[in-house]
């Protein structure tokens, strides 16, 4: 007869996350080129590094699956070109995320930001002709809670850069930054 | 109760009963306050260092009710 | 060129920046007042009338759904209800309880709370905040509506019932970097603690129904206690009759006591009161320890006696050890008022007069060195005695 043995519960880190929890976490990935049209020729590459800081904005709304919460906040953008030249960008992005919590740790999230970059880039390419552009993302990820305070982040982001049409050409630039990171709750 | 008579029961106290004096050193240093205020209290607290020895902490603004 | 053309608009961008994270981390709390906003009640009732009550039980519901009470809230409860001191005992279900055969007062608590976070509100605004890289901050406020609604049924030991319900609420409005769990929090205290405050305000103005009637012997004092509802700051005021004192113990360690019936002289008025029964036993063992390691030690004699005189327990023993402290030390003025009120109880009325003299005389004389605030008190009680 074979024995039953009680099982052992883990504690299982379930985050409190409420309206005022702030998220400071920091992404890194790689930008992969996008050719939409037949007028892109440049194959943009390059490392791209995103600190960023969020706060929670609402207690978890809704019911089913689409349960989730809005947090808000704002997030740095490095970017290393690397192809066709080796150039360099930054932004600031105020940015918007809805996180689904259905589940306890695993969490995934739709995020949407925008803002001013500047890049060296520009004027070399022949999408782009001046430094000063804006660069809107949209993205969704999951993240994985370690502890109820930390957590693994995983994701996909499509991204434009721009200038808005303030000078011309502005063909713009689109890729997709597939990346990884951490965030940490307090 | 005078200070000195205070310190003498002190003193004993924590001869005789050693790290189980708390209890007894509580009731002096009680009478202490209501007879000479919380201030001459404190300064037996500090000078017998009876907070980190008995855990008893120096004492707040009268309230009497007297 | 080239320098003025990219440094006004990061100057700008900075600029806004910073106005946006420096002033909008503001808050504050709006609360509405309770439905019955009737001033503060207090009565003083005999103490030896109180009976214990039990907390039946605590059902909590949020927007309509049922939800475990939160611990910190169940504390919240009892504090308040053993705060008012109009019943002798406090015991909670699941846990030691009164005997079956005690008159009680039985008590269901239900809390009905009401969340409005207004979230769609807040990611909208979010969103502007966001675009207007958060220069907008400190100018557009965000809200959490709180409510709670409390209705209390208490149960006499006969049967007859009476209820109560009191609602409260309240908003919090926060810029966004003043967002904070804490604020939601501290609504959520406020809202609760006002309207468990209107709650017992009303049981108070009905103490008499909860109190059991008493025949007092002659020959025994009637001990008063006021009763009220109290607030968060500790220690309640206590009413003194005219010739009897009861003091409010004041645990210094902790904030939340033991309600039994004290009988303290003022110089023991910030005695530690033990949390629960299991530390008062604790307190003893500890004084007897010390009588047997000292027979002959003023500290244990003085120090069990007065404990067995607090704790209303073996008044015969209490006799005892303060005689002996009476012995050790003459001029003890304390020592022998808590001989007196000893004896007073057990109704050895002319052991208690010497005594009390002997302890008044030793005030008025000088030779003891404190203890002349006990002295009208002493006085008082040797009246009494005829």
């Amino acid at each position: 007869m074979a024995a039953l043995s009680s099982p052992i519960y883990a504690a299982d880190p379930t985050p409190q996350i409420t309206v005022g929890t702030q998220e400071v976490g920091l992404t890194a990935g790689y930008m992969l080129p996008h050719r939409l049209t037949q007028d892109h020729t440049t194959k943009q590459q390059g490392v791209a590094l995103m600190p960023s800081w969020m706060m929670t904005l609402t207690d978890p709304i809704g019911d089913s699956w689409y349960r989730g919460q809005v947090s808000l906040g704002a997030e740095m953008v490095y970017i290393q070109f690397q192809e066709p030249f080796v150039t360099h960008g930054v932004g600031f992005t105020p940015k918007i995320k809805y996180t689904f919590v259905a589940q306890d740790r695993i969490r995934p999230y739709a995020e949407f930001a925008g803002g001013p970059f500047w890049t060296d880039l520009a004027g070399k390419t022949p999408e782009e002709s001046s430094r000063f552009n804006f660069v809107l993302t949209a993205g969704f990820g999951v993240s994985y809670f370690l502890t109820d305070q930390a957590a693994l982040n995983v994701g996909y982001r499509f991204q434009h850069i721009s200038n808005g049409g303030t000078r011309y050409p502005n063909l713009g630039l689109n890729s997709s930054l597939p990346f990884g990171g951490f965030s940490f709750f307090f | 109760m005078k200070i000195e008579e205070a310190r003498q029961r002190i003193e004993s106290a924590m001869t005789q009963y050693g790290a189980q004096a708390g209890m007894a050193i509580d009731l002096v240093i009680n009478e202490v306050r209501s007879d000479l205020g919380a201030a001459t209290a404190n300064e037996l607290i500090d000078e017998f260092d009876l907070e980190l020895q008995y855990n008893i902490a120096p004492l707040e603004s009268d309230h009497s009710t007297s | 060129m080239r320098s003025q053309i990219f440094s006004r608009p990061l100057i700008g961008s900075v600029l806004a920046m910073t106005l946006g994270l420096g002033t909008g981390c503001s808050h504050w709390i709006e609360l509405a007042g309770p439905t019955d906003a009737a001033p503060p009640t207090s009565a003083t009732v005999a103490t030896d009338a109180r009976v214990p009550l039990l907390l039946e039980t605590i059902r909590v519901t949020l927007n309509g759904s049922s939800i475990a009470p939160p611990t910190i809230l169940e504390r919240q409860v009892l504090g308040a209800i053993e705060a008012t001191r109009l019943f002798s005992q406090l015991y909670q279900s699941g846990y030691t309880q009164p005997a079956a055969d005690q008159a009680r007062v039985t008590v269901r608590l239900s809390i009905d709370n009401l969340v409005e976070p207004h979230a769609g509100q807040a990611a909208w605004r979010g969103f502007v905040v966001g675009a207007s890289m958060f220069a907008l901050a400190p100018f557009i406020s965000l809200n959490y509506d709180y409510g709670a609604e409390m209705s209390l049924e208490m149960e006499r030991w006969d049967g007859q019932i009476k209820r109560y319900t009191a609602t409260s609420n309240g908003s919090a409005h926060y810029n966004l970097f003043g967002a904070s769990p804490d604020v939601i929090e501290q609504l959520k205290g406020e809202v609760t603690e006002a309207c468990l405050s209107s709650l017992l305000n009303q049981v108070i103005q009905d103490s008499t129904f909860f109190l059991a009637s008493s025949e007092h012997s002659q020959d025994k004092p009637i001990r008063f206690v006021s009763v009220g509802v109290c607030h968060s700051s500790p220690p309640c005021d206590p009413r003194v009759p005219t010739d009897r004192r009861l003091i409010c113990s004041v645990a210094r360690h902790k904030t939340v006591h033991d309600s039994s019936e004290i009988w303290l002289s003022p110089s023991l008025q910030w005695y530690h009161a033990p949390y629960t029964h299991e530390e008062a036993g604790v307190d003893l063992d500890a004084f007897r320890q010390m009588v047997i390691k000292n027979p002959q030690g003023f500290l244990g004699r003085y120090g069990l006696g007065n404990k067995l005189v607090q704790e209303a327990g073996n008044l015969e023993e209490a006799v005892e050890h303060l005689t002996i402290a009476t012995q050790l030390d003459l001029t003890h003025v304390a020592s022998h008022l808590g001989l007196g009120r000893a004896l007073v109880s057990l109704g050895r009325k002319d052991e208690a007069k010497p005594i009390l003299q002997a302890g008044i005389d030793a005030a008025r004389s000088g030779r003891s060195s404190g203890g002349g605030d006990l002295v009208p008190e002493m006085e008082a009680l040797l009246r009494t005695l005829g």
